[in-house]
Protein backbone atom coordinates (compact mmCIF):
# COMPACT_ATOMS: atom_id res chain seq x y z
CA UNK A 1 0.00 0.00 0.00
CA UNK A 2 1.26 3.47 -0.84
CA UNK A 3 1.51 5.13 2.53
CA UNK A 4 2.08 8.61 1.14
CA UNK A 5 -0.93 10.92 1.48
CA UNK A 6 -2.07 12.42 -1.85
CA UNK A 7 -0.81 15.90 -0.96
CA UNK A 8 2.67 14.56 -0.22
CA UNK A 9 2.64 12.54 -3.40
CA UNK A 10 1.67 15.63 -5.40
CA UNK A 11 4.48 17.58 -3.80
CA UNK A 12 6.98 14.84 -4.57
CA UNK A 13 5.85 14.73 -8.18
CA UNK A 14 6.30 18.48 -8.59
CA UNK A 15 9.74 18.46 -7.00
CA UNK A 16 10.90 15.63 -9.22
CA UNK A 17 10.16 17.78 -12.25
CA UNK A 18 12.93 20.14 -11.17
CA UNK A 19 16.33 19.82 -12.82
CA UNK A 20 18.79 17.80 -10.77
CA UNK A 21 16.12 16.46 -8.41
CA UNK A 22 15.53 12.72 -8.38
CA UNK A 23 13.17 10.69 -6.17
CA UNK A 24 15.66 10.51 -3.33
CA UNK A 25 16.38 14.24 -3.22
CA UNK A 26 12.67 14.97 -3.52
CA UNK A 27 11.95 12.78 -0.53
CA UNK A 28 14.62 14.52 1.53
CA UNK A 29 13.27 17.94 0.56
CA UNK A 30 9.74 16.94 1.51
CA UNK A 31 10.89 15.60 4.84
CA UNK A 32 12.64 18.86 5.56
CA UNK A 33 9.71 21.00 4.47
CA UNK A 34 7.21 19.09 6.57
CA UNK A 35 9.43 19.29 9.58
CA UNK A 36 9.55 23.10 9.21
CA UNK A 37 5.97 24.13 8.34
CA UNK A 38 6.51 27.89 8.67
CA UNK A 39 9.49 27.75 6.35
CA UNK A 40 7.43 25.66 3.97
CA UNK A 41 4.71 28.30 3.93
CA UNK A 42 7.26 31.04 3.25
CA UNK A 43 8.69 28.98 0.39
CA UNK A 44 5.23 28.42 -1.05
CA UNK A 45 4.48 32.13 -0.89
CA UNK A 46 7.81 33.01 -2.49
CA UNK A 47 7.26 30.55 -5.32
CA UNK A 48 3.70 31.72 -5.91
CA UNK A 49 4.70 35.38 -5.76
CA UNK A 50 7.59 34.96 -8.17
CA UNK A 51 5.55 32.89 -10.57
CA UNK A 52 2.92 35.59 -10.66
CA UNK A 53 5.09 38.68 -10.88
CA UNK A 54 8.24 37.68 -12.69
CA UNK A 55 8.41 38.14 -16.42
CA UNK A 56 10.97 38.96 -19.02
CA UNK A 57 11.98 42.56 -19.55
CA UNK A 58 10.51 43.70 -22.82
CA UNK A 59 13.80 45.30 -23.79
CA UNK A 60 16.56 42.95 -22.66
CA UNK A 61 14.71 39.80 -21.51
CA UNK A 62 16.30 39.80 -18.08
CA UNK A 63 13.93 38.67 -15.35
CA UNK A 64 11.93 41.63 -14.12
CA UNK A 65 8.84 42.56 -12.14
CA UNK A 66 7.95 45.44 -14.45
CA UNK A 67 7.65 45.73 -18.21
CA UNK A 68 11.18 47.04 -18.31
CA UNK A 69 13.73 45.82 -15.80
CA UNK A 70 15.40 48.12 -13.29
CA UNK A 71 18.62 48.00 -15.23
CA UNK A 72 17.02 49.16 -18.47
CA UNK A 73 15.43 52.02 -16.53
CA UNK A 74 18.65 53.02 -14.78
CA UNK A 75 19.92 56.33 -16.26
CA UNK A 76 23.40 55.63 -14.94
CA UNK A 77 23.93 52.64 -17.26
CA UNK A 78 25.84 53.03 -20.49
CA UNK A 79 23.15 52.48 -23.12
CA UNK A 80 25.60 52.23 -25.97
CA UNK A 81 26.97 48.85 -24.95
CA UNK A 82 24.99 45.63 -24.98
CA UNK A 83 26.31 42.41 -23.53
CA UNK A 84 24.58 39.40 -25.09
CA UNK A 85 24.26 36.35 -22.85
CA UNK A 86 22.51 32.99 -23.06
CA UNK A 87 20.48 33.22 -19.89
CA UNK A 88 19.86 35.48 -16.88
CA UNK A 89 22.36 33.54 -14.75
CA UNK A 90 25.15 34.54 -17.06
CA UNK A 91 24.08 38.18 -16.87
CA UNK A 92 24.09 37.98 -13.08
CA UNK A 93 27.63 36.58 -13.19
CA UNK A 94 28.85 39.38 -15.45
CA UNK A 95 27.09 41.93 -13.24
CA UNK A 96 28.71 40.47 -10.14
CA UNK A 97 32.15 41.45 -11.43
CA UNK A 98 31.14 45.09 -10.89
CA UNK A 99 33.17 45.94 -14.00
CA UNK A 100 30.35 46.24 -16.46
CA UNK A 101 28.18 49.31 -16.79
CA UNK A 102 26.27 48.67 -20.01
CA UNK A 103 23.01 46.86 -20.74
CA UNK A 104 22.30 43.19 -21.40
CA UNK A 105 20.43 41.08 -23.87
CA UNK A 106 19.29 37.61 -22.87
CA UNK A 107 18.99 35.21 -25.80
CA UNK A 108 17.14 32.48 -23.95
CA UNK A 109 19.57 29.77 -25.04
CA UNK A 110 21.83 28.99 -27.97
CA UNK A 111 21.46 27.62 -31.44
CA UNK A 112 21.06 23.91 -30.81
CA UNK A 113 19.58 21.96 -33.72
CA UNK A 114 19.90 18.68 -31.82
CA UNK A 115 17.35 20.06 -29.37
CA UNK A 116 15.28 21.83 -31.97
CA UNK A 117 16.50 25.33 -31.17
CA UNK A 118 16.99 27.66 -34.11
CA UNK A 119 17.25 31.45 -34.31
CA UNK A 120 13.46 31.81 -34.09
CA UNK A 121 13.42 30.17 -30.67
CA UNK A 122 15.82 32.82 -29.38
CA UNK A 123 15.47 36.57 -28.98
CA UNK A 124 17.69 37.21 -31.97
CA UNK A 125 15.36 39.40 -34.02
CA UNK A 126 14.56 41.49 -30.95
CA UNK A 127 18.30 42.05 -30.55
CA UNK A 128 18.73 43.12 -34.16
CA UNK A 129 15.79 45.49 -33.83
CA UNK A 130 17.21 46.88 -30.64
CA UNK A 131 20.56 47.58 -32.23
CA UNK A 132 18.94 49.23 -35.24
CA UNK A 133 16.53 51.36 -33.21
CA UNK A 134 18.95 52.67 -30.63
CA UNK A 135 22.33 54.27 -30.66
CA UNK A 136 24.48 51.26 -29.89
CA UNK A 137 28.24 51.46 -30.22
CA UNK A 138 29.24 47.96 -29.20
CA UNK A 139 27.68 44.54 -28.84
CA UNK A 140 29.65 42.14 -26.65
CA UNK A 141 28.93 38.54 -27.52
CA UNK A 142 29.21 36.74 -24.20
CA UNK A 143 27.75 33.34 -24.99
CA UNK A 144 29.45 30.37 -23.33
CA UNK A 145 32.61 28.84 -24.80
CA UNK A 146 30.80 25.67 -25.89
CA UNK A 147 30.27 24.58 -29.49
CA UNK A 148 26.71 25.91 -29.37
CA UNK A 149 27.75 29.14 -27.68
CA UNK A 150 30.48 29.74 -30.24
CA UNK A 151 28.17 28.95 -33.13
CA UNK A 152 25.62 31.37 -31.72
CA UNK A 153 28.26 34.09 -31.47
CA UNK A 154 29.18 33.49 -35.12
CA UNK A 155 25.55 33.61 -36.09
CA UNK A 156 24.90 36.86 -34.22
CA UNK A 157 28.00 38.43 -35.74
CA UNK A 158 26.64 37.55 -39.14
CA UNK A 159 23.20 39.03 -38.60
CA UNK A 160 24.46 42.12 -36.76
CA UNK A 161 27.30 42.97 -39.13
CA UNK A 162 25.06 44.88 -41.58
CA UNK A 163 24.10 47.31 -38.78
CA UNK A 164 27.72 48.44 -38.62
CA UNK A 165 27.86 48.07 -34.84
CA UNK A 166 31.22 47.11 -33.33
CA UNK A 167 31.13 43.42 -32.42
CA UNK A 168 33.34 41.91 -29.75
CA UNK A 169 33.67 38.47 -28.25
CA UNK A 170 34.73 37.99 -24.66
CA UNK A 171 38.16 36.41 -24.40
CA UNK A 172 38.27 32.97 -23.00
CA UNK A 173 40.69 32.43 -20.27
CA UNK A 174 37.53 30.72 -19.15
CA UNK A 175 37.91 26.97 -19.16
CA UNK A 176 36.83 25.90 -22.63
CA UNK A 177 33.48 24.19 -22.53
CA UNK A 178 32.86 25.82 -19.20
CA UNK A 179 30.14 28.26 -18.33
CA UNK A 180 30.25 31.93 -17.65
CA UNK A 181 28.09 31.51 -14.60
CA UNK A 182 30.61 29.09 -13.04
CA UNK A 183 33.65 31.25 -13.71
CA UNK A 184 35.17 33.12 -10.81
CA UNK A 185 35.00 36.90 -10.82
CA UNK A 186 38.68 37.47 -11.53
CA UNK A 187 38.58 35.23 -14.61
CA UNK A 188 35.37 36.77 -15.82
CA UNK A 189 36.63 40.31 -15.32
CA UNK A 190 39.71 39.44 -17.31
CA UNK A 191 37.77 37.86 -20.16
CA UNK A 192 35.52 40.87 -20.33
CA UNK A 193 38.43 43.28 -20.38
CA UNK A 194 40.25 41.16 -22.96
CA UNK A 195 37.35 41.03 -25.42
CA UNK A 196 38.33 41.14 -29.06
CA UNK A 197 36.75 42.44 -32.19
CA UNK A 198 35.03 39.84 -34.37
CA UNK A 199 35.56 40.08 -38.07
CA UNK B 1 55.86 3.54 -16.30
CA UNK B 2 54.80 0.49 -14.36
CA UNK B 3 51.35 -0.63 -13.30
CA UNK B 4 52.07 -2.15 -9.92
CA UNK B 5 48.61 -3.15 -8.85
CA UNK B 6 45.37 -3.86 -10.61
CA UNK B 7 41.98 -4.25 -9.04
CA UNK B 8 39.10 -5.61 -11.10
CA UNK B 9 35.48 -5.80 -9.99
CA UNK B 10 32.74 -6.93 -12.31
CA UNK B 11 34.90 -6.66 -15.42
CA UNK B 12 34.13 -9.12 -18.26
CA UNK B 13 34.71 -12.68 -17.07
CA UNK B 14 37.49 -11.75 -14.65
CA UNK B 15 37.07 -12.92 -11.09
CA UNK B 16 37.03 -10.01 -8.64
CA UNK B 17 40.74 -9.81 -7.98
CA UNK B 18 43.54 -7.63 -6.67
CA UNK B 19 46.75 -8.38 -8.49
CA UNK B 20 50.34 -7.33 -7.99
CA UNK B 21 51.92 -6.86 -11.39
CA UNK B 22 55.58 -7.03 -12.16
CA UNK B 23 58.01 -4.90 -14.08
CA UNK B 24 59.51 -6.30 -17.26
CA UNK B 25 57.86 -9.06 -19.26
CA UNK B 26 54.93 -11.15 -18.11
CA UNK B 27 53.49 -13.86 -20.32
CA UNK B 28 49.93 -15.00 -19.73
CA UNK B 29 49.07 -18.51 -20.79
CA UNK B 30 45.82 -20.40 -20.60
CA UNK B 31 43.24 -22.14 -22.77
CA UNK B 32 40.90 -20.37 -25.17
CA UNK B 33 38.18 -18.50 -23.37
CA UNK B 34 40.11 -18.42 -20.09
CA UNK B 35 40.21 -14.63 -19.83
CA UNK B 36 43.69 -13.76 -21.09
CA UNK B 37 42.41 -11.11 -23.47
CA UNK B 38 39.98 -9.89 -20.83
CA UNK B 39 42.85 -9.39 -18.42
CA UNK B 40 44.93 -7.43 -20.93
CA UNK B 41 41.78 -5.56 -21.82
CA UNK B 42 41.35 -4.58 -18.18
CA UNK B 43 44.82 -3.03 -18.28
CA UNK B 44 44.14 -1.25 -21.58
CA UNK B 45 40.75 0.04 -20.44
CA UNK B 46 42.15 1.16 -17.10
CA UNK B 47 44.69 3.34 -18.89
CA UNK B 48 43.04 4.25 -22.20
CA UNK B 49 39.29 3.92 -21.52
CA UNK B 50 39.13 1.81 -24.65
CA UNK B 51 39.92 -1.73 -25.57
CA UNK B 52 42.07 -3.11 -28.35
CA UNK B 53 39.09 -5.05 -29.61
CA UNK B 54 36.08 -3.51 -31.26
CA UNK B 55 33.54 -4.05 -28.50
CA UNK B 56 30.93 -1.67 -27.25
CA UNK B 57 31.70 -0.20 -23.82
CA UNK B 58 28.62 -1.82 -22.32
CA UNK B 59 30.21 -5.23 -22.97
CA UNK B 60 32.98 -4.43 -20.53
CA UNK B 61 30.63 -5.07 -17.65
CA UNK B 62 30.40 -8.70 -16.54
CA UNK B 63 27.19 -10.25 -17.80
CA UNK B 64 24.41 -10.01 -15.25
CA UNK B 65 26.08 -7.20 -13.35
CA UNK B 66 25.55 -3.48 -13.75
CA UNK B 67 28.82 -1.94 -12.79
CA UNK B 68 32.51 -2.51 -12.88
CA UNK B 69 35.47 -0.93 -11.19
CA UNK B 70 39.03 -0.93 -12.44
CA UNK B 71 41.70 0.60 -10.26
CA UNK B 72 45.43 0.62 -10.34
CA UNK B 73 48.56 2.03 -8.86
CA UNK B 74 50.98 3.24 -11.47
CA UNK B 75 54.57 4.17 -10.78
CA UNK B 76 55.78 7.02 -12.93
CA UNK B 77 58.79 9.27 -12.58
CA UNK B 78 59.47 7.96 -9.09
CA UNK B 79 56.04 8.65 -7.64
CA UNK B 80 52.95 6.49 -7.36
CA UNK B 81 49.61 7.50 -8.78
CA UNK B 82 46.32 5.84 -7.91
CA UNK B 83 43.78 5.82 -10.66
CA UNK B 84 40.30 4.37 -10.72
CA UNK B 85 37.26 4.21 -12.91
CA UNK B 86 33.78 3.33 -11.72
CA UNK B 87 31.48 2.34 -14.53
CA UNK B 88 27.75 1.95 -14.33
CA UNK B 89 25.62 0.39 -17.00
CA UNK B 90 22.20 1.83 -17.56
CA UNK B 91 21.24 2.41 -21.16
CA UNK B 92 24.82 3.47 -21.81
CA UNK B 93 27.98 2.92 -19.88
CA UNK B 94 28.86 5.95 -17.80
CA UNK B 95 32.19 6.21 -16.06
CA UNK B 96 33.53 8.39 -13.30
CA UNK B 97 37.28 8.81 -13.33
CA UNK B 98 39.44 9.31 -10.29
CA UNK B 99 42.97 10.06 -9.26
CA UNK B 100 43.06 9.26 -5.58
CA UNK B 101 40.09 11.15 -4.17
CA UNK B 102 39.92 13.68 -6.98
CA UNK B 103 37.53 13.34 -9.86
CA UNK B 104 39.13 13.90 -13.25
CA UNK B 105 38.06 14.96 -16.70
CA UNK B 106 38.73 12.43 -19.42
CA UNK B 107 41.65 14.37 -20.89
CA UNK B 108 43.47 14.42 -17.55
CA UNK B 109 42.72 10.81 -16.75
CA UNK B 110 44.00 9.53 -20.09
CA UNK B 111 47.42 10.94 -19.33
CA UNK B 112 47.88 9.05 -16.06
CA UNK B 113 48.67 5.62 -17.43
CA UNK B 114 48.72 5.45 -21.22
CA UNK B 115 48.83 1.86 -22.42
CA UNK B 116 50.30 0.83 -25.77
CA UNK B 117 47.92 -1.85 -27.00
CA UNK B 118 48.89 -4.52 -29.53
CA UNK B 119 46.64 -7.36 -30.57
CA UNK B 120 45.40 -9.53 -33.40
CA UNK B 121 42.81 -6.87 -34.16
CA UNK B 122 45.55 -4.50 -35.25
CA UNK B 123 45.41 -5.92 -38.75
CA UNK B 124 42.38 -3.68 -39.13
CA UNK B 125 44.88 -0.81 -39.27
CA UNK B 126 46.01 -2.19 -42.62
CA UNK B 127 42.91 -3.88 -44.04
CA UNK B 128 40.07 -2.31 -42.05
CA UNK B 129 37.86 0.75 -42.53
CA UNK B 130 39.29 4.30 -42.58
CA UNK B 131 37.85 4.86 -39.12
CA UNK B 132 40.40 2.43 -37.64
CA UNK B 133 43.30 4.42 -39.02
CA UNK B 134 41.77 7.76 -38.05
CA UNK B 135 41.32 6.59 -34.49
CA UNK B 136 44.90 5.31 -34.47
CA UNK B 137 46.29 8.58 -35.78
CA UNK B 138 44.13 10.69 -33.48
CA UNK B 139 45.47 8.73 -30.52
CA UNK B 140 48.99 9.75 -31.56
CA UNK B 141 47.76 13.32 -31.97
CA UNK B 142 46.37 13.20 -28.44
CA UNK B 143 49.65 11.89 -27.05
CA UNK B 144 51.54 14.74 -28.64
CA UNK B 145 48.90 17.38 -27.91
CA UNK B 146 46.50 16.38 -25.13
CA UNK B 147 44.45 19.52 -25.77
CA UNK B 148 43.47 17.94 -29.10
CA UNK B 149 40.93 15.80 -27.29
CA UNK B 150 38.76 18.83 -26.77
CA UNK B 151 39.27 19.90 -30.33
CA UNK B 152 38.07 16.51 -31.49
CA UNK B 153 35.04 16.62 -29.21
CA UNK B 154 34.18 20.09 -30.49
CA UNK B 155 34.53 18.99 -34.06
CA UNK B 156 32.29 15.95 -33.55
CA UNK B 157 29.69 17.98 -31.74
CA UNK B 158 29.61 20.62 -34.47
CA UNK B 159 29.28 17.84 -37.07
CA UNK B 160 26.23 16.42 -35.34
CA UNK B 161 24.70 19.87 -35.00
CA UNK B 162 25.26 20.68 -38.66
CA UNK B 163 23.84 17.35 -39.86
CA UNK B 164 20.78 17.75 -37.68
CA UNK B 165 20.33 21.33 -38.79
CA UNK B 166 20.50 20.45 -42.47
CA UNK B 167 18.25 17.43 -42.03
CA UNK B 168 15.61 19.58 -40.36
CA UNK B 169 15.78 22.22 -43.05
CA UNK B 170 17.55 24.89 -40.99
CA UNK B 171 18.70 28.10 -42.65
CA UNK B 172 22.04 28.88 -44.26
CA UNK B 173 22.94 31.36 -41.53
CA UNK B 174 22.80 28.81 -38.74
CA UNK B 175 24.54 26.22 -40.92
CA UNK B 176 27.30 28.70 -41.57
CA UNK B 177 27.71 29.25 -37.83
CA UNK B 178 28.44 25.59 -37.18
CA UNK B 179 30.56 25.36 -40.32
CA UNK B 180 32.69 28.13 -38.91
CA UNK B 181 33.52 25.88 -35.97
CA UNK B 182 34.07 22.87 -38.22
CA UNK B 183 36.46 24.95 -40.29
CA UNK B 184 38.57 26.24 -37.44
CA UNK B 185 38.69 23.04 -35.38
CA UNK B 186 38.96 20.89 -38.52
CA UNK B 187 41.89 22.86 -39.88
CA UNK B 188 43.71 22.63 -36.58
CA UNK B 189 42.97 18.92 -36.35
CA UNK B 190 44.38 18.25 -39.82
CA UNK B 191 47.44 20.29 -38.98
CA UNK B 192 48.02 18.25 -35.81
CA UNK B 193 47.43 15.01 -37.70
CA UNK B 194 50.01 15.88 -40.34
CA UNK B 195 52.46 16.74 -37.60
CA UNK B 196 51.73 13.46 -35.78
CA UNK B 197 52.07 11.56 -39.03
CA UNK B 198 55.54 13.00 -39.63
CA UNK B 199 56.65 11.78 -36.20
CA UNK B 200 54.95 8.44 -36.79
CA UNK B 201 56.46 8.00 -40.25
CA UNK B 202 59.98 8.47 -38.96
CA UNK B 203 59.41 5.94 -36.17
CA UNK B 204 57.74 3.49 -38.56
CA UNK B 205 60.73 3.54 -40.83
CA UNK B 206 62.96 2.71 -37.86
CA UNK B 207 60.67 -0.08 -36.64
CA UNK B 208 60.47 -1.69 -40.06
CA UNK B 209 64.24 -1.65 -40.25
CA UNK B 210 64.50 -3.25 -36.80
CA UNK B 211 61.97 -5.89 -37.77
CA UNK B 212 64.04 -6.66 -40.85
CA UNK B 213 61.45 -5.63 -43.40
CA UNK B 214 63.08 -5.81 -46.84
CA UNK B 215 62.69 -3.09 -49.47
CA UNK B 216 60.31 -1.80 -50.61
CA UNK B 217 59.09 -0.74 -47.20
CA UNK B 218 55.50 0.35 -46.57
CA UNK B 219 54.78 4.06 -46.78
CA UNK B 220 52.03 5.96 -45.01
CA UNK B 221 50.47 9.09 -46.47
CA UNK B 222 47.65 11.33 -45.33
CA UNK B 223 44.77 10.69 -47.67
CA UNK B 224 42.05 13.27 -48.18
CA UNK B 225 39.75 12.61 -51.12
CA UNK B 226 38.14 16.00 -50.57
CA UNK B 227 41.49 17.70 -51.19
CA UNK B 228 41.47 19.22 -47.71
CA UNK B 229 44.54 17.43 -46.46
CA UNK B 230 47.18 19.55 -48.07
CA UNK B 231 50.20 20.87 -46.22
CA UNK B 232 48.98 24.41 -46.87
CA UNK B 233 47.53 24.80 -43.42
CA UNK B 234 47.15 28.58 -43.57
CA UNK B 235 44.40 28.37 -46.14
CA UNK B 236 42.91 25.21 -44.74
CA UNK B 237 40.24 26.87 -42.60
CA UNK B 238 39.03 28.99 -45.50
CA UNK B 239 39.05 26.00 -47.83
CA UNK B 240 37.07 23.82 -45.42
CA UNK B 241 34.57 26.62 -44.93
CA UNK B 242 33.91 27.04 -48.62
CA UNK B 243 33.83 23.28 -49.25
CA UNK B 244 31.19 22.91 -46.54
CA UNK B 245 29.12 25.74 -47.99
CA UNK B 246 29.37 24.18 -51.43
CA UNK B 247 28.22 20.77 -50.19
CA UNK B 248 25.32 22.04 -48.09
CA UNK B 249 22.57 20.96 -50.50
CA UNK B 250 24.03 17.51 -51.11
CA UNK B 251 24.74 17.01 -47.43
CA UNK B 252 21.17 17.92 -46.52
CA UNK B 253 19.93 15.15 -48.81
CA UNK B 254 22.45 12.57 -47.66
CA UNK B 255 22.13 13.51 -44.01
CA UNK B 256 25.84 13.64 -43.40
CA UNK B 257 28.77 15.99 -43.81
CA UNK B 258 30.73 14.84 -46.81
CA UNK B 259 33.93 16.82 -46.46
CA UNK B 260 36.37 17.35 -43.63
CA UNK B 261 38.86 15.44 -41.48
CA UNK B 262 36.22 12.97 -40.28
CA UNK B 263 36.31 11.55 -43.81
CA UNK B 264 40.09 11.39 -44.14
CA UNK B 265 42.25 8.31 -44.08
CA UNK B 266 45.81 7.07 -44.07
CA UNK B 267 46.92 5.50 -47.34
CA UNK B 268 49.35 2.66 -46.66
CA UNK B 269 51.18 1.38 -49.69
CA UNK B 270 54.07 -0.91 -50.55
CA UNK B 271 55.99 -0.09 -53.69
CA UNK B 272 53.02 1.86 -55.03
CA UNK B 273 50.41 -0.86 -54.35
CA UNK B 274 47.87 -0.52 -51.53
CA UNK B 275 49.20 -2.57 -48.61
CA UNK B 276 45.97 -4.51 -48.21
CA UNK B 277 46.42 -5.87 -51.73
CA UNK B 278 50.17 -6.36 -51.58
CA UNK B 279 50.76 -8.14 -48.29
CA UNK B 280 50.31 -11.68 -46.99
CA UNK B 281 48.38 -12.29 -43.77
CA UNK B 282 51.61 -12.58 -41.80
CA UNK B 283 53.07 -9.43 -43.37
CA UNK B 284 49.83 -7.58 -42.66
CA UNK B 285 50.08 -8.51 -39.01
CA UNK B 286 53.74 -7.52 -38.91
CA UNK B 287 53.02 -4.15 -40.51
CA UNK B 288 50.24 -3.57 -37.99
CA UNK B 289 52.69 -4.43 -35.21
CA UNK B 290 55.20 -1.99 -36.70
CA UNK B 291 52.55 0.75 -36.77
CA UNK B 292 51.72 0.11 -33.11
CA UNK B 293 55.39 0.05 -32.18
CA UNK B 294 55.90 3.32 -34.04
CA UNK B 295 53.04 4.90 -32.09
CA UNK B 296 54.61 3.52 -28.93
CA UNK B 297 57.95 5.10 -29.88
CA UNK B 298 56.29 8.49 -30.46
CA UNK B 299 54.62 8.24 -27.08
CA UNK B 300 57.91 7.25 -25.46
CA UNK B 301 59.67 10.25 -26.94
CA UNK B 302 56.94 12.45 -25.59
CA UNK B 303 56.81 10.91 -22.11
CA UNK B 304 60.54 10.38 -21.73
CA UNK B 305 59.70 6.90 -20.45
CA UNK B 306 58.01 3.76 -21.66
CA UNK B 307 54.27 3.31 -21.18
CA UNK B 308 52.77 -0.03 -20.20
CA UNK B 309 52.62 -2.35 -23.22
CA UNK B 310 50.02 -5.08 -23.66
CA UNK B 311 50.16 -7.53 -26.56
CA UNK B 312 47.28 -9.98 -26.91
CA UNK B 313 47.80 -13.24 -28.83
CA UNK B 314 51.38 -12.34 -29.49
CA UNK B 315 52.21 -15.39 -31.58
CA UNK B 316 49.14 -15.44 -33.82
CA UNK B 317 50.05 -15.44 -37.50
CA UNK B 318 53.77 -14.84 -36.98
CA UNK B 319 56.45 -17.32 -37.93
CA UNK B 320 59.08 -18.22 -35.35
CA UNK B 321 61.80 -15.85 -36.51
CA UNK B 322 59.42 -12.92 -36.93
CA UNK B 323 57.99 -13.59 -33.49
CA UNK B 324 61.51 -13.48 -32.11
CA UNK B 325 62.19 -10.11 -33.73
CA UNK B 326 58.88 -8.71 -32.47
CA UNK B 327 59.59 -9.86 -28.92
CA UNK B 328 63.08 -8.40 -29.16
CA UNK B 329 61.46 -5.00 -29.86
CA UNK B 330 59.48 -5.34 -26.64
CA UNK B 331 62.35 -6.50 -24.48
CA UNK B 332 63.85 -3.86 -22.24
CA UNK B 333 60.62 -1.90 -22.00
CA UNK B 334 59.50 -1.03 -18.49
CA UNK B 335 56.49 -3.33 -18.42
CA UNK B 336 55.20 -5.65 -21.09
CA UNK B 337 52.21 -7.95 -20.62
CA UNK B 338 51.66 -10.48 -23.38
CA UNK B 339 49.33 -13.39 -23.89
CA UNK B 340 49.38 -16.55 -25.91
CA UNK B 341 47.09 -19.55 -26.20
CA UNK B 342 50.23 -21.58 -26.87
CA UNK B 343 52.74 -20.30 -24.34
CA UNK B 344 54.98 -23.31 -24.99
CA UNK B 345 55.82 -21.66 -28.32
CA UNK B 346 56.48 -18.27 -26.79
CA UNK B 347 58.34 -19.28 -23.64
CA UNK B 348 61.47 -20.52 -25.43
CA UNK B 349 61.66 -17.24 -27.30
CA UNK B 350 61.33 -14.80 -24.41
CA UNK B 351 64.35 -14.29 -22.26
CA UNK B 352 63.49 -13.84 -18.62
CA UNK B 353 60.16 -12.62 -17.34
CA UNK B 354 57.29 -14.26 -15.53
CA UNK B 355 54.75 -16.73 -16.81
CA UNK B 356 51.25 -16.53 -15.38
CA UNK B 357 48.34 -18.81 -15.90
CA UNK B 358 44.74 -17.76 -16.52
CA UNK B 359 41.81 -20.05 -15.98
CA UNK B 360 38.09 -19.32 -15.76
CA UNK B 361 38.76 -15.63 -15.32
CA UNK B 362 41.22 -16.12 -12.51
CA UNK B 363 44.81 -14.99 -12.93
CA UNK B 364 47.38 -17.07 -11.08
CA UNK B 365 50.41 -14.91 -10.55
CA UNK B 366 53.93 -16.00 -9.63
CA UNK B 367 54.72 -19.57 -8.75
CA UNK B 368 54.42 -20.73 -12.30
CA UNK B 369 57.51 -18.75 -13.21
CA UNK B 370 59.04 -20.31 -16.30
CA UNK B 371 57.35 -23.61 -15.59
CA UNK B 372 54.11 -24.28 -17.34
CA UNK B 373 51.38 -26.46 -15.91
N1 LIG C 1 30.90 -9.09 -20.43
C1 LIG C 1 31.27 -10.36 -20.13
N2 LIG C 1 30.92 -10.90 -18.96
C2 LIG C 1 31.27 -12.16 -18.65
N3 LIG C 1 31.99 -12.97 -19.46
C3 LIG C 1 32.35 -12.47 -20.64
C4 LIG C 1 32.02 -11.16 -21.04
N4 LIG C 1 32.52 -10.95 -22.27
C5 LIG C 1 33.14 -12.10 -22.61
N5 LIG C 1 33.05 -13.01 -21.65
C6 LIG C 1 33.60 -14.35 -21.61
O1 LIG C 1 34.97 -14.28 -21.34
C7 LIG C 1 35.56 -15.41 -21.88
C8 LIG C 1 37.05 -15.21 -21.99
O2 LIG C 1 37.34 -14.30 -23.02
P1 LIG C 1 38.83 -13.94 -23.46
O3 LIG C 1 39.50 -13.17 -22.42
O4 LIG C 1 38.68 -13.30 -24.79
O5 LIG C 1 39.52 -15.38 -23.58
P2 LIG C 1 41.01 -15.74 -23.98
O6 LIG C 1 41.65 -16.28 -22.77
O7 LIG C 1 40.88 -16.77 -25.05
O8 LIG C 1 41.68 -14.50 -24.48
C9 LIG C 1 34.82 -15.65 -23.17
O9 LIG C 1 34.68 -17.02 -23.40
C10 LIG C 1 33.47 -15.05 -22.94
O10 LIG C 1 32.46 -16.02 -22.85
MG1 LIG D 1 42.16 -14.03 -26.44
ZN1 LIG E 1 15.91 45.08 -19.30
Amino acid sequence: MDLRPPSVRALLEELEQLPGVGPRTATRLVQHLLRHPSGARRLAAAVAGAAQIVRHCRECFLLAEEERCRLCQDPARDREVICVVEDPLNAWAVEATGEYSGLYHVLGGTLDPLHGVGPDELTVSALVERVKRNVVGEVILATNPTVEGEATAHYLARVLRPTGVRLTRIAFGLPAGGEISYADQVTLTRSLAGRRGMD
Amino acid sequence: MILRRLRARGFRNLADQDLQLEAGLTLLGGPNGAGKSNFLEAVAVLGNLSSFRPISPSQLVCWGREKYTLAGVVRRAGSEVELRQDARLTRYLTRSLWRGGRRLAMGEYLQLCPVAPLSGYDRALVVGAPEERRRFLDRVVFHLHPEALRLLQQYRRALRQRSELLASGGGDGAAEAFEEILASSGARLIELRLQALRALGACLEAELAELGWPAPRPQVRYHALDGLGGPDATQLGTRIRSALARMRRVDAQQRRTSVGPHRHDLAISVGGTPAREALSAGQTKLLAVALRLAALAVLEQRLGSSPVVVFDDVDAELDASTLMRVLARLAGRAQVLISSARPEIVVPVVKGGAVWWVESGRVKTGGAERSLP
